[in-house]
């Protein structure tokens, strides 16, 4: 019964992230970051059986092996993070973040158990990866660099990750389901924020800061599920999302430009802080099976015994 | 004549050449042939590597030049041959003109024997076209499709109806009965067919006479010295040295023959009663008596079956069989008439860009006559293999492997063993350049036998269909 | 010979007469019994491009696109691209439909051959292979009537917006398809394959249809799996300003249907 249930797990994970991961590895927009994370989609896709050790055990690109944690690693994110305020999900956001491993609930009343933790990144942290800009250099900026891996010198804790109750029954949070629309920024050519989750039924609210015309195609494995021009000077579009998956963002006037978006059909999930922290509240008892994914570190799964009431404390490490 | 040295600079003149042609011209592909034009429809659609069908292409050739599983010659044909204007011609007309425009042969020893005894020896060629056909086709209305052919030869200067016949298509059912009537080719539905070959045929050379051997030993029984062999699949040729037709004509052994003829007058039904698993052939051919007028000599008969699987992943395979059965068709030198009958098999499989195909054929003569016994080997075989993939976009490499086991009269008879390889280049859709070499894998030999002193040939050429 | 033929044209005549076209074809209920005749027809006619599970890896589909796009269309789960509906949704039978009888420029050919009753009944098929179609009810986006002829100024407007909208950046500054995006081959379907855009001064090679209505419609809904976007949002409540882009593109062409 409980490999049946695995086994279904990660041949889901499989179905979202592989299809989706090859095709940014095409598209070579990022083209560091890309083959990599279609790399591990790869192995953990081949190891059915062995998903954890696949990932525990990843093996980054030369790249990232080799690069070293310099001080300048944290500008192209930091620019990021500054330029949009991070959006609230349509999960509940750790209002209270934690510091350590000494997690407490926080201090949100809740019915039912919390699940905290962190996402821990220890290894070195690559380089930010230099994109070429082949059009607009007067509004896009002349250089571009995107840093995929994002953590803390401080605690390890790795941002953008996201996090997500598998089996995803359980009782609603108290403070119910944000319905604020999941904003996709378009701003000096790039999507903000970069990546995101939301659940299913929300709308994606596309916006365009710039004066040039961007298109925004979202893509969930091989169908497109919106693709819309955003002219400059447009009004904002919304546009429901219907199904859960993994959602590659792309704007196809500027081939540097990508996101992702992660919509789930429940709301057990969060997206990691920049101290790489999470907490997902209202899941059911019992044994629950956590999936962490990250656009180039794959993914990672744990089984978690949640009580009845109180918090439970996971941790995760990419390694 | 010349050295090996300017031999080499030649070849790479013509390599240059080459690469500087496709460098140049334009990569877009708007010109097309016939049927695309008609359909509006990219060649690749049926021709994944020209002029080889894919399977879309031979399920519409095999339904009498209409889209598979429809009857849409009452759409696309429907107007009156009076109606026409100029720009439908467009529709029903082609062209292809195909050649060699260098090639280069080496020789151990030049042929006739005593020319050059001993050196090795080097020929260029300038030859183009070496052949020009202008071909309409198409359907007059539903169910009914025809196509005629003229072929003009540049080496020996005639032109010819290479193919012209009329097709009743669906009789009885969808795919149930296909009748054609004319001069049509006979393995046009056999898992490799004659009249599209990636790497083209390349003719024998028959002392005294062009090229081609025209006049060699026409009507006289005399046997033919051949200068140079040619480079036909061997599983398609005749294979048998010293055979004649009734009137004394020398059979060419590399000449591909029998089911495997490029255009033979008769009546011929196919069709897939039972789904597109199966599909089998019948007919009835003048055979080799149509030159003599004796058409009551008898006729030939030949019956083909073939599997298909064409359904998904990319991946097609088919496998079919042919007894050809020959009633005096043939003779040896002045005896008796005999019997030339060949049984084939082949397959061919496609998977994506990379298409691998294979023939085998048993010639074998009913009987040896008397006046030969003992000097005569009545039984002949053929293999060729071959595989073709693209390596980008545009560009197509060929390997092809021929062995012929020759049979025939035992002094005079040749085997030999080819390795061909190309490179063709893909400028548009209906243009190609290709340069091309064959090399002789059995031991070179001074020696007036054509097989065994040729050792290597190049090609450099195009393809052209509009 | 003559003998022969004389034979032939007489099993014809016989023959020939016998199938007796339905004289009152219309479009079939959707149900098992359509969906049946649907397969049979195709897999005669659309096996070999899009294959017997409609993933689009027929036998002969491969190559049309050799190492480019377009490849023929996975029914299973990608998008489609000739829709009268909004992006990301699935068209409505009446698209099917008109793709089957219309074919595409280039790629796919018309399958007027088919008989009306038997197109709707390849439709009905297609239709199985994905299970989205069951769920979801794709409605058409309004496809206007264009609010007058074109004008001078009209067609001039359209030019601003031409550019405005980036048409320029993938289809060129004259609509040779050779925008800078399409040249460097920029430019990917969603199996990441290199697609260049269309040529608009060559209307009849336009997949989606060269009149002006399917023009209008191509630049609503945009080409799904394709870079091509919908333009329906930018031009929600200014159908005019729709119109003059679609005569601004109509000019250019040197087709004249």
């Amino acid at each position: 019964m409980w490999a049946y249930r695995k086994k279904i797990t990660m041949s889901r994970m499989k179905w979202i992230l592989g299809p989706a991961l090859l095709i940014g590895a095409a598209y070579g927009a990022l083209s560091d970051v890309a083959p990599s994370a279609a790399q591990q989609a790869g192995g953990t896709s081949r190891k059915a059986t062995g998903l954890e050790r696949a990932v525990a055990e990843p093996e980054p690109s030369a790249a990232i092996r080799q690069a070293p944690v310099t001080s300048t690693a944290k500008t192209g994110h930091d620019a990021m993070a500054e330029a949009v305020p991070q959006q609230k999900t349509a999960g509940v956001q750790p209002s209270a973040a934690p510091q350590n491993a000494g997690l407490s609930a926080g201090s949100v009343s809740v019915q039912g158990p919390v699940i905290v933790g962190r996402v821990l990144y220890k290894g070195s942290v690559p380089a930010p990866v230099q994109v070429e800009v082949n059009r607009d250099p007067d509004i896009c900026g002349a250089t571009m660099t995107t840093m995929p891996i994002s953590v803390d010198p401080a605690t390890h804790g790795l941002r953008n990750a996201i996090v997500h109750v598998e089996s995803g029954s359980g009782t609603m949070p108290v403070e119910g389901v944000a319905q604020t629309p999941a904003i996709v920024r378009n701003k000096q050519c790039r999507f903000f924020p970069h990546v995101g989750a939301m659940q299913a039924g929300n709308d994606a609210e596309i916006i365009n800061d710039d004066p040039v015309m961007h298109n925004t195609n979202m893509t969930f494995a091989n169908r497109t599920v919106l693709n819309v021009a955003v002219v400059a000077g447009g009004s904002p579009i919304k546009k429901p999302m219907k199904k859960a998956g993994l959602h590659v963002v792309k704007c196809n006037v500027h081939k540097f430009m990508q996101a992702y978006r992660m919509v789930f059909d429940d709301p057990f999930f969060d997206q990691t802080t920049e101290a790489g922290q999470f907490r997902i509240v209202g899941v059911a008892p019992g044994m629950q099976t956590l999936t962490v994914w990250h656009e180039t570190l794959g993914i990672l799964q744990k089984e978690v015994q949640v009580p009845a009431r109180g918090t439970v404390v996971v941790e995760f490490e990419y390694k | 004549m010349v050295s090996r040295g300017q031999s080499a600079v030649l070849l790479w003149i013509a390599l240059a050449l080459f690469g500087l042609v496709a460098a140049v011209l334009p990569d877009d592909a708007q010109a097309l042939p016939a049927f695309a034009r008609k359909y509006n429809m990219n060649c690749t659609a049926c021709h994944t590597a020209p002029p080889i069908l894919n399977t879309f292409g031979q399920r519409f050739l095999e339904n009498g030049y209409q889209l598979p599983g429809t009857e849409d010659g009452g759409i696309t044909g429907k107007k009156k041959l009076g109606d026409l204007t100029l720009d439908d011609v467009n529709n029903y007309v082609s062209f292809r003109m195909v050649g060699n425009a260098v090639s280069n042969w080496n020789f151990k020893q030049q042929n006739p024997p005593g020319t050059d005894a001993g050196v090795a020896v080097n020929k260029t060629e300038f030859t183009f076209p070496e052949s020009f056909t202008m071909f309409t086709g198409g359907t007059l209305t539903k169910n009914v499709g025809f196509m005629v052919e003229l072929g003009y030869d540049t080496s020996t200067g005639s032109a010819n109806v290479e193919r012209g016949f009329v097709s009743f298509n669906n009789l009885l059912g969808h795919d149930v009965a296909h009748v054609r009537v004319g001069r049509f080719d006979v393995g046009a539905f056999y898992s490799y067919t004659t009249v599209r070959q990636q790497l083209n045929d390349v003719g024998e050379s028959l002392a005294g006479t062009g090229p081609n051997g025209a006049a060699c030993g026409s009507g006289t029984f005399n046997p033919c010295t051949i200068n140079r062999m040619g480079l036909t699949p061997s599983a398609l040729a005749t294979k048998f040295f010293g055979l004649y037709d009734r009137t004394g004509n020398y059979l060419s052994p590399y000449a591909s023959s029998l089911f495997n003829s490029g255009g033979e007058m008769g009546i011929d039904v196919h069709g897939r009663p039972f789904g597109d698993w199966f599909l089998y052939q019948v007919g009835v051919l003048n055979g080799a008596n149509e030159p003599t007028g004796d058409s009551n000599k008898g006729k030939d008969v030949y019956g083909m079956v073939r599997f298909d699987y064409a359904k998904s992943r990319d991946f097609s395979a088919s496998l079919s069989g042919f007894v050809y059965l020959g009633h005096s068709n043939a003779k040896v030198q002045t005896q008796d008439d005999v019997n030339w009958n060949r049984y084939g098999v082949s397959g061919r499989a496609t998977y994506k860009m990379v298409d691998v195909y294979a023939a085998f054929a048993v010639d074998k003569i009913n009987k040896t006559p008397t006046g030969v016994a003992g000097q005569f080997d009545s039984t002949a075989t053929g293999l060729t293999v071959g595989v073709d993939t693209y390596v980008t976009s545009k560009t197509m490499v060929s390997l092809r492997y021929d062995n012929l086991d020759a049979g025939g009269m035992i002094n005079e008879r040749q085997s030999s063993s080819f390795v061909g390889t190309q490179v063709k280049h893909f400028l548009r859709n209906n243009i190609a350049v290709f340069v091309r070499n064959d090399f002789n894998l059995r031991k070179a030999d001074t020696g007036s036998t054509a097989a065994q002193n040729l050792r290597n040939a190049f090609f450099s050429g195009i393809d052209v269909i509009f | 010979m003559r003998f022969w033929i004389t034979v032939c044209i007489g099993a014809v005549a016989l023959l020939g007469g016998i199938g007796i076209d339905g004289a009152f074809a219309v479009k079939p209920e959707d149900n098992r019994a359509t969906r049946e005749k649907g397969k049979r027809i195709y897999e005669r006619s659309c096996i070999f491009c899009h294959g017997s599970e409609g993933k689009g890896d027929g036998p002969a589909g491969w190559y049309l696109g050799r190492y480019e796009a377009p490849r023929p269309r996975d029914f299973t789960t990608e998008s489609f691209k000739f829709r009268s509906t909004a992006s990301g949704e699935l068209p409505t039978d009446q698209d099917l439909f008109r793709t089957v009888t219309q074919g595409i420029p280039g790629y796919m050919p018309s399958f007027a051959g088919l008989n009306e009753e038997e197109r709707w009944q390849v439709v009905s098929y297609i239709k199985t292979f994905n299970p989205s179609f069951k769920e979801e009810k794709p409605q058409p986006l309004p496809l206007p009537l264009p609010p007058g002829p074109p004008t001078d100024a009209g067609i001039e407007h359209g030019r601003k917006l031409y550019m405005k909208y980036g048409c320029h950046s993938c289809h060129g500054d004259n609509g040779y398809g050779d925008g800078s995006e399409s040249l460097k081959g920029n430019l990917k379907d969603s199996r990441g394959l290199t697609i260049s855009a269309r040529n608009l001064t060559e209307r009849e090679s336009l997949k989606n249809g060269s009149t002006p209505r399917d023009i209008y419609r191509s630049v609503m809904t945009g080409l799904d799996g394709t870079p091509m976007p919908s333009f329906a949002d930018s031009f929600a409540g200014k159908e005019k300003d729709a119109w003059d882009l679609i005569y601004y593109i109509l000019s250019l062409s040197q087709d004249r249907r």
